[in-house]
């Protein structure tokens, strides 16, 4: 479009427009207009994102319980940070998660790109078993967390039910042992989202033209190179973009583990959100659950930078 | 020997025929181009010759041997894609040297390594082969795709619109290098196109295609002075063959079945005292040449002329045309030979 183009499709645009407004708006600037247009937004992020940040980042600091208000606010510097970082406990929770997000991922990164290998087929059905597959990803994961505690039953579980039809174990208490119940929330956590995994793999697979194969069938590559230098490599951006996910996701997980073991038994459980909740809100310390809470988000976003700067090289 | 032969090639989609007891042969050594519009089934033919697609009926043989059925790898033909189909994460060295990792070859890397160099100096691109496909222009990447069906000098090469997604200019500079690098390797190559260009400056032979059937096979100049069909005269020429029915130009002597003329627009003249009065309505400069547009009455005609000529738009003309150029076509489109004489 050219300048005059611009210039009379602006005009135009000016004599469409009703009076009155048009009147208001024309004495403002063009600077000040984008200003009025993005401040709700910019309103809003500042009030319920960056505020609390900072706000936290400053109880952090401090003694502050949130169930005393009238007690005297007293600034502590890095103690609270020095407890949190000095605490087996603490690193016994964060290994726990990393426990958690680790298996997690393997096994739905193989599940799901398996399973979308084969959707992939486009055999009759297909669709169908896509949609039957993605349904445990639109529950709700509280609810999901209730209902396997029905599933895990020992004695009247589905679970152990259907694997003792496999091999003799006897029932299996996957909550209540410590052994299990780490490997339990792993389970859960792959049936839900296994079905994400796969849904990004598709659309990874279904990206890679047809022409690529043939080129290769022509090269002479047998299935398996085919795969490897041509699929994988395709699909590897959306995989680790689901990876990125899933993991920040997972290594927050609170909703669907505090529903199905509550971090038990014992603390076998017990991921990092579930620990900041209940420094939070269970025990009040609410500036020792800031200094958690910050760290855990440093963790993050550190991890996630990491992340994404390799996820960048790959895509090149 | 290299020689690909089609025998009454059919395949259809659902109820079309893309491809319609279709025969050809390409000699060992030669150049032939199927010239058609989009669906005409070049692509389709193509396809079937590669062993990407398999016909409903038909046989197809290259270097004598039946190949009906066997995969690509089998067949050891070449395709070049009309997209540049490299691996993009590799570099062109790596790119080059893929068909030559193929299992069953199992060549050793140093021969590998000499080949790829080899093919890469042909095709002007050795200060390239580290680069990641990625990095290329739209020329280079055609130019490692087409090296990657060169790289092991296989039986036969097929090319898909090679040159249709790179600009004027490359097309123009690649149709020779292709054209040069054919001779030197003297290797048999079956060429799709739309572009007539393509079609007379590389091809031994051209093979117009119209809906699946095979119309008109032989060397450009004779396709371009004796077509079978109106399809076949239009398909050759820019501009194109001007199509007029005889009564518009008050021709005595045609055949009595003629319904349309053909004339190219070079065996036009204009001036003289006795020809048809029409006017300028268009003129298209080309340097050396123009075209002149000419309507009268309700027809239009294209004239090629040298640039010596001095028109106006809107200027009335006389124009006569060469009668020993006319070519008449039937109402189904079939050339009439002309009558003996009378």
């Amino acid at each position: 479009m050219t300048a005059r183009d611009r210039t009379s499709l602006a005009q135009k645009a000016a004599r469409a427009t009703p009076e009155p407004v048009a009147r208001r708006i024309r004495g403002l600037s063009d600077r000040a207009l984008a200003w009025l247009f993005i401040s709700p937004t910019i309103i809003l992020l500042l009030a319920i994102n960056i505020f609390p940040l900072i706000w936290t980042i400053y109880l952090s600091f401090t003694n502050y319980h949130a169930n005393r208000p009238n007690m005297n606010v007293r600034w502590i510097g890095l103690r609270n940070y020095q407890r949190i970082l000095g605490s087996e406990d603490i690193w016994g929770y964060l290994q726990v998660t990393a426990h958690f997000v680790f298996w997690t991922m393997v096994l739905q990164l193989l599940l799901g790109f398996g399973l979308a290998l084969l959707i992939n087929r486009n055999f009759r059905g297909s669709s169908f078993w896509t949609t039957v597959i993605l349904i445990p990803m639109m529950l709700s994961p509280a609810v999901v967390g209730t209902f396997w505690t029905y599933l895990y039953q020992p004695q009247t579980g589905i679970f152990s039910y259907i694997v003792n039809a496999f091999y003799d174990f006897g029932p299996l208490d996957m909550i209540g042992s410590v052994k299990l119940a780490p490997w339990a929330i792993v389970i859960v956590d792959t049936w839900m989202w296994t079905p994400y995994i796969l849904l990004l793999s598709l659309a990874g697979l279904r990206s890679i033209p047809d022409y690529l194969y043939e080129a290769a069938e022509i090269d002479r590559a047998n299935a398996w190179q085919k795969f490897w230098h041509i699929t994988f490599p395709r699909v590897l951006p959306f995989l680790m973009l689901a990876v990125l996910f899933r993991g920040i996701e997972n290594f927050k997980m609170f909703d669907m583990v505090a529903e199905l073991t509550s971090g038990g038994p014992g603390s076998t459980t017990e991921l990092v959100s579930i620990t900041l909740k209940r420094a939070a809100f269970e025990s009040w310390k609410t500036g020792y659950a800031s200094a958690f809470a910050v760290i855990l988000f440093v963790t993050v976003f550190g991890l996630g930078n990491i992340y994404v700067k390799a996820l960048n090289r790959v895509k090149r | 020997m290299s020689e690909l032969r089609l025998e009454n090639l059919r395949k259809t989609f659902g109820a079309i025929a893309a491809v319609d007891d279709l025969s050809l042969r390409v000699a060992d050594g030669e150049f032939v181009v199927l010239l058609g519009p989009t669906g005409a089934g070049k692509t389709t033919t193509l396809r079937l010759a590669a062993g990407l697609e398999n016909p409903d009926a038909g046989a197809v043989f290259i270097g004598g041997r039946e190949v009906t059925g066997l995969t690509p790898a089998e067949r050891d033909v070449a395709f070049v894609f009309q997209q540049y189909s490299l691996y993009p994460h590799y570099t062109v060295f790596d790119n080059l040297a893929f068909p030559l990792r193929a299992p069953g070859r199992k060549w050793p890397e140093e021969r590998i390594r000499s080949r790829v160099e080899e093919i890469a100096a042909m095709l002007d691109m050795e200060h390239k082969l580290q680069n990641r496909a990625t990095q290329l222009s739209g020329g280079e990447m055609q130019r490692v795709s087409i090296g990657r069906a060169l790289v092991r000098a296989p039986n036969l090469f097929l090319m898909d619109e090679p040159l249709s997604s790179l600009d004027a200019k490359l097309r123009e500079s690649m149709r020779v290098e292709l054209k040069r690098i054919q001779r030197d390797l003297g290797a048999t190559i079956l060429y799709v196109t739309h572009d007539q260009l393509e079609a007379m400056t590389l091809a031994d032979r051209i093979g117009i295609l119209e809906d699946g059937k095979l119309v008109q096979v032989g060397a450009p100049r004779e396709i371009y002075e004796n077509p079978v069909s109106v399809h076949a005269a239009r398909r050759l020429g820019s501009p194109p063959m001007n199509i007029l029915p005889p009564q518009a130009l008050g021709l005595p002597d045609l055949p009595p079945a003629a319904a349309q003329i053909g004339i190219r627009p070079e065996d036009v003249e204009l001036g003289g005292d006795s020809g048809i009065v029409a006017r300028v309505e268009s003129l298209e400069h080309l340097g050396a040449s123009m075209v002149a547009g000419l309507g009268f009455g309700n027809e239009r005609l294209h004239v090629l002329l040298d640039d010596s000529q001095r028109l106006r738009r809107g200027q009335q003309i006389t124009f006569t045309l060469n009668r020993e150029k006319i070519i008449c076509f039937d109402s189904q489109g079939r050339r009439i030979d002309a009558p003996p004489a009378a």
